[in-house]
């Protein structure tokens, strides 16, 4: 049971954790589809495939307001924004009730997406194969904060709205109102701002309606989403056989293997594709920063926050996604036949910055400056993959964004 | 002074946010490709469309008046000339990097004019306001709505009828499509047109300013021009892209040259 305030900053500390590890997932899964009729597939088929790619984006994009409406709950109770998490892979019950795996589209991956959204008292369509089911964790009495018990996000939610509904509403909100993200991110997003237990309670409801629907209406729900998907993808697999929407991309695919993770990894052997997934993993860590620093409140002024906010958004768009997609073109070995790299999406190391105005802007810029120099070095080998053209793209976006920042804090 | 007034529907397969401005087939944002349709590339087509689709307004982009000296010159040869905007220009947002959403700049800029034997070619002057990140002579001097210009300018009354009626011959060419893909494509199609989002940035402009200052290229060995014309004064170019319309993958653009 969540009463006390550590035990609340834990469980949302955790569900933000979760909605960032769920929507890599997505992400993974979405940037392995295929997107050519030369990759095997038909027009109808390579349709049907836009489709999904679409539904499991605009997910992962709910997943990412998600995760910044958490960051509003944390600020309103007085926890600090979390976007660290645990390097992939991560099997079940060692993090997280469910097993976070970085794989390719597929019936299994569905499978695992479908349970990651079940609503409470829903029964799970069959398994496409023997999976183990997630089993309850048994509670204990202690002084420490309760252990925190789920199976399912909404679960996770609930328990976390009864903390809201415990605690004193006088005593848990301490955060500053001016610490709430109540930017409009896009036309489509806009923030609210958590100030009390109704407006916490809101921000719950909504993430987990998003998520399972209500129990008289799951349509457009992620769950409902998902389940629809899997069953066009088992219908057309009836139809043809063959049929293989993804490209073969390995599962969990790392630079290094990380002290933190708990399985079966892929190392990226071939040289330059690990140049490109060291670059994607950096340019991904860059973009966390700019999310803490946005998030953190520090000294920045109005317009350098509109800044960090806007270019997180944009490197999302302009640097993160195309260079996902060259990683789903890249040879994981010196062989082809071993398969495809992918966005590993690793951490290297501790992602806090201090308070320090000053300093913070400067460590952006230098790792910014650094990802210019690194893919200066990835265009030498655009003759060998012409997959590697885009980064010349990608280059003029990360000088842009240097121009930019540079503008707000000379 | 002369004064070149042009107008026309123009031809954009843009990605729009959050695809990657390089997107080509349009997956996250509301423009998409479908099957068979080459990829999209962001270039501004004032003649010819890569593809048109069925039912939608005919690409061409031309001159419409002359006034000369505060007179309308009615039978002036160069009404009826091409005006086009040359070296595949794009609307370089590169998602907000550049510039957000409706400030984009046009790179390059390169205004062409052509009628028989006639060619005048002329772009902007070689400095960083027009050749450097962020192009801000070539980005828009406004983003804003302007429903009764935009519909009289296109003679599009009422643009959610305009989309409807489009949406019903699309309809009628249901019942005669056999191919499976092309039968959902139109279904698509139909189902777009009448969304909100067909009409979505109908009434909404964008507009340009643009000094052409190089030394202007011409050629008219038939004397379209009727004047001689001083190739190093520079001369003013005023644009206004509207009427946005994501199934056609088009838009309308009026202007005017002032040649001094």
């Amino acid at each position: 049971m969540i009463n006390t305030r550590e035990e609340l900053l834990n469980a949302l500390a955790e569900a933000a954790e979760l909605e960032h590890g769920l929507l890599i997932q997505y992400l993974f899964a979405a940037f392995s589809l295929k997107r050519r009729p030369d990759e095997g597939i038909s027009l109808t088929q390579q349709l049907m495939i836009e489709d999904w790619e679409k539904t499991i984006l605009s997910v992962a994009h709910q997943e990412m307001y998600h995760l910044a409406n958490v960051c509003n709950l944390l600020s309103a109770i007085g926890g600090a924004p979390r976007f660290e998490r645990p390097n992939f892979p991560q099997p079940l019950k060692k993090y997280y009730p469910f097993d976070f795996q970085l794989e390719k589209f597929n019936d299994f991956t569905l499978y695992r997406f479908i349970i990651f959204e079940l609503p409470q008292g829903v029964t799970p369509p069959p398994p496409p194969k023997e999976v183990n089911l997630n089993e309850s964790i048994k509670t204990t009495a202690a002084f420490a904060p309760d252990p925190l018990i789920y199976n399912h996000i909404g679960e996770l939610y609930n328990r976390i709205a009864e903390g809201f509904k415990a605690i004193p509403e006088s005593l848990l909100f301490i955060g500053s109102h001016n610490h709430q993200d109540i930017d409009r991110w896009t036309l489509r997003l806009s923030m609210h701002a958590v100030t009390n237990r109704e407006t916490a309670l809101k921000a719950i409801k909504e993430i987990v309606e998003e998520g399972e629907g209500t129990t008289n209406n799951r349509k457009d729900s992620h769950y409902d989403k998902f389940l629809k998907i899997r069953e066009a993808l088992l219908a057309e697999k009836a139809k043809d056989p063959d049929f293989e929407p993804a490209r073969q991309i390995v599962i969990n695919p790392q630079t290094r293997e990380h002290r933190d993770i708990n399985g079966a990894i892929t190392l990226i052997t071939n040289k330059i594709s690990r140049k490109v997934a060291e670059l994607f993993n950096t340019t991904y860590s860059t973009m966390l920063m700019m999310l803490i620093q946005y998030y953190s409140y520090g000294d920045e002024n109005q317009h350098q926050r509109e800044m960090l906010r806007d270019s997180s958004r944009r490197l999302m768009s302009a640097l993160i996604r195309p260079l996902a997609e060259i990683l789903t073109e890249m040879p994981v070995s010196e062989s082809v036949e071993d398969g495809m790299s992918g966005p590993g999406f690793e951490i290297y190391g501790p992602l806090g910055l201090l308070g320090k105005t000053s300093s913070r802007w400067k460590i952006l810029l230098e790792r910014i400056q650094h990802h210019i120099e690194d893919v200066d070095d990835i265009l030498q080998f655009r003759n060998e993959h012409p997959v590697l053209n885009r980064m010349g793209k990608l280059r003029e976006n990360l000088a842009g964004t240097m121009i930019n920042l540079k503008s707000i804090t000379a | 002074m002369i004064e070149i007034h042009f107008s026309g529907w123009f031809q954009c397969r843009l990605a729009t946010d959050p695809d990657p401005a390089d997107e080509t087939r349009g997956i996250s944002g509301m423009i998409k490709v479908y099957p068979g349709e080459p990829d999209l590339d962001r270039i501004i087509r004032f003649h010819p469309p890569v593809l048109q689709r069925s039912h939608c307004p005919e690409i061409g982009v031309f001159v419409q008046q002359v006034v000369k000296n505060g007179e309308k010159i009615t039978n002036h040869h160069l009404i009826g000339a091409k005006v086009n905007l040359a070296g595949d220009p794009i609307f370089k947002g590169d998602n907000g990097i550049v510039a957000e959403d409706g400030k984009e700049p046009i790179v390059p800029f390169i205004l062409e004019i052509t009628k028989n034997r006639l060619h005048i070619s002329r772009t902007c002057p070689h400095e960083s306001l027009y050749t450097d990140f962020p192009f801000k002579g070539l980005q828009a001097k406004e983003f804003n709505a302007d429903p009764q210009f935009i519909r009289e300018a296109t003679g599009v009354l009422e643009p959610t009828e305009y989309f409807a009626d489009r949406a019903r011959l699309l309809s009628e060419d249901l019942t005669s499509t056999l191919n499976p893909l092309d039968y959902e494509i139109i279904k698509r199609r139909v189902s777009f047109l009448n969304s909100k989002n067909a009409y979505a940035f109908f009434d909404a402009y964008m507009s340009y300013q643009v000094e052409l200052s190089s030394v202007a290229e011409i050629k008219d060995p038939t004397g379209e021009l009727d004047q001689a014309i001083d190739p190093k004064i520079s001369w003013t170019v005023y644009l206004k892209f509207c009427a946005w319309d994501p199934d056609a993958l088009t838009g309308y653009v009026t202007g005017k040259l002032d040649v001094l």
